[in-house]
């Protein structure tokens, strides 16, 4: 069984919109979403008929299939530690869910963050946390789903890839290991 | 630093930010979903560690952002200057939201890797000069320069942002105000009333662009209360807008198509007025200043009222076909373009089109983008043709 996922708000709103998300959490076992994506940004997803139907999340939190990571997990402090790594002219801009998953992904030392956008996979890789991301694709593909992933782009691996590399850049000016300095792994232990 | 000292830190960043905005702790407490107001005079005091969501709430309320209460960043006052404006809560809130709005755009900018384009200072005016004639000289200059054309209110936006580098946002005021102006760190900026009609905003930009350009010779204070009746600084504004927006050459031409037998008819004003897209008032106070018409007989048909019934019945359908974006084009392309190139997240990029997520694809659909295009170059040009002028 491959390491437990972090998802992101767009991941989420994704498999919704895909008619995917059960049957994701029921092949996984369980799902982690920072506190701010679950309660401020994974809010409703699109259908062709109705550009807004309401996500519901609590039966599968209930059963606990999905757990929601705290602000005890991470505070805001952690947040700050976060942003000041970066080299201001180099980061990306994200907003809160995002920064609080990509501070738990610094601050875990076995989750695995899906996303697909190109801000949060360049930073990722600005991180030097590369092999702490997944593509949707990979997400997808590891529970066998067939899902025609050629209509976006943006779900396949390739373009995770792509990013990634993107994200790379900036290191050229930085000594190696640069963000890794303040990473202190495995603070809250394993999640279970 | 420690826990204690950090909390406090921020406690006392997120207090300034409220008290700037002259919100209490219950409003604020009530717009963030706590059950009182003793929870935000805790995390204010630093006695209460803030969650990442409530900040996230926070920063909203307060127009500002994340990164603005936990780094150091330290951010210049910015002076707004405003038309009419009031100093209630609302309005300090309108003024906080529209810094904020080009704080980002100046964000995006930088990181679309623009030289900051301060054009608008080129423009010189002398104190000492500053009369009807050289503000009416100075507007006839612009529209000839800048390639305004015959009816300038129509590239009026696109070459003040384009080729002049000042922002333009549009927010509805309500009644707190019909316009502002500001220059700050991140350059000239103007701020209109989204709710006035297509033609009343066109000659807000057009007098708030006059206060731009004299904004360092001129005494703010002197500006400040320029509402104040015969405040000698609005009243040049209004002549410079006038000027601008209605040049001598095609106004007087546009009216000689029509005049027959030395006669022309009130509707015949409120067509030419549409046409340059300004009020009927405006247009004929121009004529009058241009020696077409007498001031005492354009003043009693006003007065009258006869001028005002008529066009508003005629311009009934103008204010519903002109709907005036949030933001400008400009700034949707520059968002869209951070965003395409993994600068800016997608939840940021509805940040700043102040949208909700499930909003986006609507909102860049109608300014004829698609968040789903992957490639962001249609087609390449040769270099031929590129250097080329």
């Amino acid at each position: 069984m491959p390491a437990p996922f972090l998802l992101d708000t767009d991941t989420v709103v994704e498999l919704h919109k895909l008619g995917l998300w059960n049957s994701i959490v029921r092949y996984y076992g369980k799902i982690f979403l920072a506190q701010t994506v679950y309660e401020t940004e994974v809010r409703y997803y699109p259908s062709p008929t109705n550009p807004r139907i309401p996500i519901n999340l609590e039966p599968l939190i209930k059963k606990g299939n999905v757990k929601i990571l705290k602000g005890k997990i991470i505070t805001v402090k952690k947040i700050e530690e976060f942003l000041n790594e970066f080299d201001v002219t180099e980061r990306p801009v994200l907003q809160a869910g995002e920064l609080e998953s990509l501070a738990i992904i610094v601050d875990s030392d076995h989750l695995c963050f899906c996303t697909m956008d190109r801000a949060a996979i360049r930073a990722l890789s600005m991180m030097e946390l590369v092999n702490r991301g997944i593509s949707f694709e990979e997400l997808i593909s590891n529970c066998r789903i067939r899902v025609k992933l050629k209509a976006k782009y943006k779900y396949t691996k390739k373009y995770f890839e792509e990013w990634i590399t993107e994200g790379k850049f900036p290191l050229i000016h930085k000594p190696s290991g640069y963000f890794k300095k303040f990473m202190v792994k495995g603070k809250f232990g394993p999640i279970s | 630093m420690k826990k204690i000292e950090f909390n406090k830190e921020i406690g006392s960043k997120l207090r300034t930010s409220r008290e700037k905005l002259g919100m209490t702790l219950e409003q604020v407490s009530k717009l963030v979903g706590f059950s009182n107001y003793q929870s935000l005079s805790n995390i204010e005091s630093g006695k209460r560690s803030i969650k990442v969501q409530e900040l996230s709430s926070l920063v909203k309320i307060y127009c500002t952002d994340i990164e603005c209460i936990l780094l150091n960043k330290r951010e210049k006052p910015v002076t707004v200057l405003w038309r009419n404006g009031s100093e209630t809560p609302q309005a300090k809130q309108k003024e906080q939201e529209f810094i904020e709005i080009c704080r980002n755009y100046d964000l995006m900018e930088k990181k679309c890797g623009l030289e900051p384009n301060e054009e608008y200072k080129t423009i010189g005016f002398e104190r000492q000069k500053l009369d009807y004639e050289s503000v009416k000289k100075i507007a006839n200059k612009f529209v000839k320069c800048y390639g305004f054309g015959d009816m300038p209110s129509y590239s009026l936006e696109k070459i003040l942002e384009e080729n002049l580098g000042i922002k333009i946002i549009y927010l509805d005021l309500g009644g707190i105000g019909s316009a502002a102006s500001t220059i700050g760190e991140f350059g000239a900026a103007i701020l209109v009333n989204k709710r006035q009609a297509p033609w009343r905003i066109k000659f807000n930009i057009a007098h708030e662009f006059f206060h731009i350009i004299t904004w360092d010779i001129v005494n703010k204070e002197e500006i400040r209360c320029r509402e104040k009746e015969g405040n000698i600084i609005e009243k040049l504004a209004n002549s410079f807008a006038s000027s601008l927006l209605l040049p001598e050459k095609p106004v007087i031409e546009e009216v000689n198509k029509k005049v027959k037998d030395n006669e022309i008819s009130f509707s015949d004003f409120i067509y030419i007025a549409r046409k340059f897209c300004v009020s009927t008032e405006a247009f004929l106070w121009r004529l009058v200043d241009l020696g077409i018409c007498d001031a005492g007989g354009i003043k009693k048909s006003l007065e009258e009222g006869i001028i005002k019934s008529l066009d508003k019945e005629k311009r009934r359908n103008d204010w519903y076909t002109v709907e005036f974006p949030i933001i400008s084009e400009r700034y949707v392309y520059l968002a869209l373009k951070c965003f395409v190139k993994g600068l800016i997240s997608k939840g940021k990029l509805a940040e700043f089109l102040r949208v909700e997520r499930a909003e986006l694809p609507k909102l860049l659909g109608s300014y004829g983008y698609n968040e789903e295009g992957e490639r962001d170059i249609a087609c390449t040009v040769s270099s031929r043709h590129r250097y080329s002028s």
